[in-house]
């Protein structure tokens, strides 16, 4: 028989308390008191003040016609009605989408590619190993208010250092930021630089976590380094490519600082990201519900796209 | 006995004790929102230094002083966005907004939205005052529905100002008298490395001085979107053939944080990319602070002939204070902004310390404002501001200037300084783009 078990997990002797008045079990057993939800209250209040009230009470927002210091109006679902009806949200979220997607088909596998070269015989010695690792992190620490300008000065047209590089080796500059063509492809690189290192060293991490016997008896089996790496390692870095997807594409959908700083959004909303345009929206146009229907139609999108991709993990791990 | 507690009983002790800091909470918010209107501590908040600056002068003053010696004024600088944001947050939420604010007259937009106003009227405390002062500058862009809710105290008029020794060695008749001599100079000094002007393709700037020279705004005095007036499209396509028929000018370097006169863009002035320019005096201090080696060699004048109404001068910048609706005192908040404004004494200590020029007509009187500025070749550029004041086109402010300004910059300006959109379809698509912004208010 299944002993029963103090719910508090306190006491000891795992034995539980009954309550000889109510027959309610006693929350601690003998040495019951309410000192640890005393010391746990401080959190679920501050938990309660600015997370839990500021996200349901965005919710009710969202359903209100709120714009300046008009009394709000309950709307019902008029806001996401609209978000369809709006082509600059939805340019927004194609922009956004576009980002996203190079994050997860461009950025993760560059990622495991420095983390692979990192962890080879390329990167022989120990040091040098860490040296590399606090190299990667470094971007990822970085200010964003710093890449920004930093950027900025590289991809000036007449100044930068780029355009810089592309006469000296005969070729024509670019007007990366200032070009509806070449924006959004400089976001993406900026992104690149940020996120590759940390996403570098996730991938480090599981490469670290798989036993390296499994190597040796794929390779005692005859396989080479492609099908050890397709048929061993990639395999196993499921859960940290999952992980690294899953976080590349909510982080995807929540960029505003880079694109803020650098275009603007511009030019001609060419790199408008959705949580610019819900900046815009709340603080321009000053229009709160629509801007709260806007912030809900992102963390809905994040939480889909996540679901799906836990789904796909869960179908090719079977 | 000793007591022990339940789960539930823990989560009802939780609930009520959180309830009750709600509650607490909210009677904060009730009572904090009650206007005693003789405070002695007030606050101001500002998003530039030298206004601060001003403000602070302002402060310690005899004017404000004499009247309210007891008061004491915190002075906060948040950055530019920051401080409008949390205005606007703290004037929704009733509770924490200052008693008097700086608002840039781009975003004083955001103010007038919806039925009411969270700032004070001061039409009744500026009273004659009003006869002293360039109104199009000083109050017009603080101004909704017949009432003021702001004063500015910097005289915006826009001037033409170019490099005259560059232009005589290349035998150019000055000043100009019409935009086709302007062309005409340009053609003869532009190359491949230097131009007349630097348009921007970033910012409404050019286009909005442009159009008010032409005899139009963006907004006409029922508060209808006007951009699609014919001397608004002359003055588009007037820019764009400057950069692409007529070829005396190049796309400002300019960039998305910074789009009016970033480094590079005084940078390319410093090296003769560029040799005139037209804008207002903090467009024109710009120059003075940092093209100091030119000192002496440029000029100022008048706008040119030539476009629509052909007025001498445009409105473009400027910043009114204003004494919110949480003020614990609007009279000493509103001693403040008198003695910086409409005092000689506080005007003129901008002017010393910024070169703002003031809305206040009875300053230019003295004699700091009469004398020759030797960074513009000597010319009295106080007199040539004051004589072509009266010329200020009326500022037609509206609910949706920030959103259709922005709408503007992005689907007129931008694509049709880079020659990819027409300029009069442009301009007459935006006209259901601001409709539909006016139906969301």
């Amino acid at each position: 028989m299944q002993p029963r078990v103090d719910e508090a997990g306190q006491g000891g002797d795992r034995k539980t308390a009954p309550d000889g008045a109510t027959g309610k079990r006693r929350w601690g057993g003998r040495r019951s008191t309410a000192a640890p939800y005393l010391f746990l209250l401080p959190f679920f209040a501050i938990y309660s003040a600015f997370l839990l009230y500021p996200t349901f009470s965005a919710l009710w927002l969202s359903f209100q016609e709120a714009v300046a210091l008009d009394t709000p109006a309950f709307i019902g679902l008029d806001n996401y009605v609209r978000l369809v009806q709006d082509e600059r949200y939805l340019h927004a979220l194609r922009n956004t989408t576009v980002y996203a997607l190079a994050s997860v088909f461009i950025l993760s596998p560059l990622a495991l590619a420095v983390a692979l070269a990192v962890r080879s015989f390329l990167v022989p010695s120990a040091n040098l190993k860490s040296f590399y690792r606090i190299s990667l992190f470094l971007p990822f620490i970085t200010s964003f208010v710093v890449i920004a300008l930093m950027f900025g000065l590289i991809f000036n047209k007449d100044f930068g250092l780029l355009n810089s590089f592309f006469r000296s080796i005969g070729l024509p500059e670019l007007n990366w930021l200032r070009s509806e063509r070449l924006a959004m492809l400089s976001i993406v690189l900026v992104g690149i630089w940020t996120y590759l290192g940390v996403n570098s060293l996730y991938f480090l991490a599981g490469l670290q976590n798989i036993p390296h016997e499994l190597n040796e008896a794929a390779a005692i089996d005859g396989a080479n380094r492609r099908k050890t790496f397709l048929y061993v390692t990639l395999p196993l870095l499921r859960p940290t490519i999952l992980f690294v997807v899953v976080q590349a594409t909510i982080f995807s959908y929540q960029l505003f600082e880079i694109p803020f700083l650098l275009t603007n959004g511009g030019p001609s909303d060419a790199t408008l990201f959705l949580s610019q345009y819900l900046y815009e929206v709340g603080f321009s146009q000053f229009d709160r519900g629509y801007a709260a229907a806007i912030g809900y139609s992102m963390a809905l999108i994040s939480i889909v796209l996540t679901i799906a991709q836990l789904l796909l993990y869960r179908r090719y791990t079977r | 006995m000793k007591r022990t507690m339940t789960r539930r009983g823990f989560l009802k002790t939780g609930g009520g004790a959180l309830a009750g800091a709600y509650a607490l909470g909210l009677a904060g918010c009730g009572g904090g929102s009650e206007q005693e209107g003789s405070s002695k501590s007030l606050e101001f908040w500002g998003f530039d230094e030298g206004r601060v600056n001003f403000a602070k002068a302002a402060y310690k003053s005899k004017a404000f002083e004499s009247k309210h010696g007891d008061v004491k004024i915190t002075f906060r600088i948040l950055p530019y966005e920051q401080m409008h944001d949390k205005l606007l947050t703290a004037l929704v939420s009733g509770q924490g907004a200052p008693d008097i604010a700086d608002i840039e007259i781009s975003r004083f937009g955001q103010f007038i939205k919806g039925d009411r106003v969270p700032l004070l009227g001061l039409k009744g405390r500026i009273g004659d005052a009003i006869n002293d002062i360039y109104e199009p500058a000083a109050v017009d862009p603080w101004s909704w529905k017949g009432e003021i809710y702001g004063v500015g105290n910097e005289l915006n008029t826009v001037v033409m100002a170019y490099r005259r020794d560059i232009l005589e060695d290349a035998g150019v008749q000055l000043p100009f008298a019409t935009w086709d001599d302007v062309i005409a100079a340009g053609q003869e000094i532009s190359t491949g490395d230097r131009k007349m002007f630097a348009i921007h393709d970033l910012s409404f700037g050019d286009h909005y001085m442009m159009m008010q020279h032409a005899g139009t705004a963006y907004f006409d005095e029922n508060g209808n979107y006007n951009g699609d007036d014919p001397r608004s499209i002359e003055a588009m396509q007037f820019l764009h053939d400057l950069v692409y028929k007529h070829e005396i000018a190049a796309i400002a370097p300019a960039e998305a944080d910074n789009n009016w006169a970033p480094p590079q863009y005084m940078a390319s002035f410093r090296a003769e990319k560029f040799i005139a320019t037209f804008g207002p005096p903090w467009h024109l201090s710009y120059f003075i602070d940092q093209v100091p080696d030119q000192s002496g060699k440029w000029d100022v004048q008048e706008l040119p002939e030539g476009l629509g109404e052909s007025r001498p001068t445009a409105n473009f910048g400027g910043t009114g204070m204003a004494i919110t609706e949480q003020s614990g005192n609007p009279e000493a908040s509103w001693a403040l902004i008198e003695a910086g404004n409409l005092t000689k004494e506080g005007v003129l200590f901008d002017f010393e310390e910024r070169t703002a020029y003031p809305a206040y007509k009875p300053a230019y009187e003295e004699q700091a404002l009469a004398q020759p500025n030797d960074y513009f070749g000597g010319v009295k550029i106080g007199q040539l501001y004051s004589d072509i004041a009266d010329d200020l086109p009326a500022f037609r402010q509206s609910p949706v200037w920030p959103d259709t300004t922005e709408a503007i910059q992005r689907d007129v300006i931008t694509p049709v300084m880079n020659d990819k959109a027409d300029a009069e379809t442009a301009l007459t698509e935006m006209k259901g783009t601001v409709e539909d912004l006016q139906k969301e208010q």
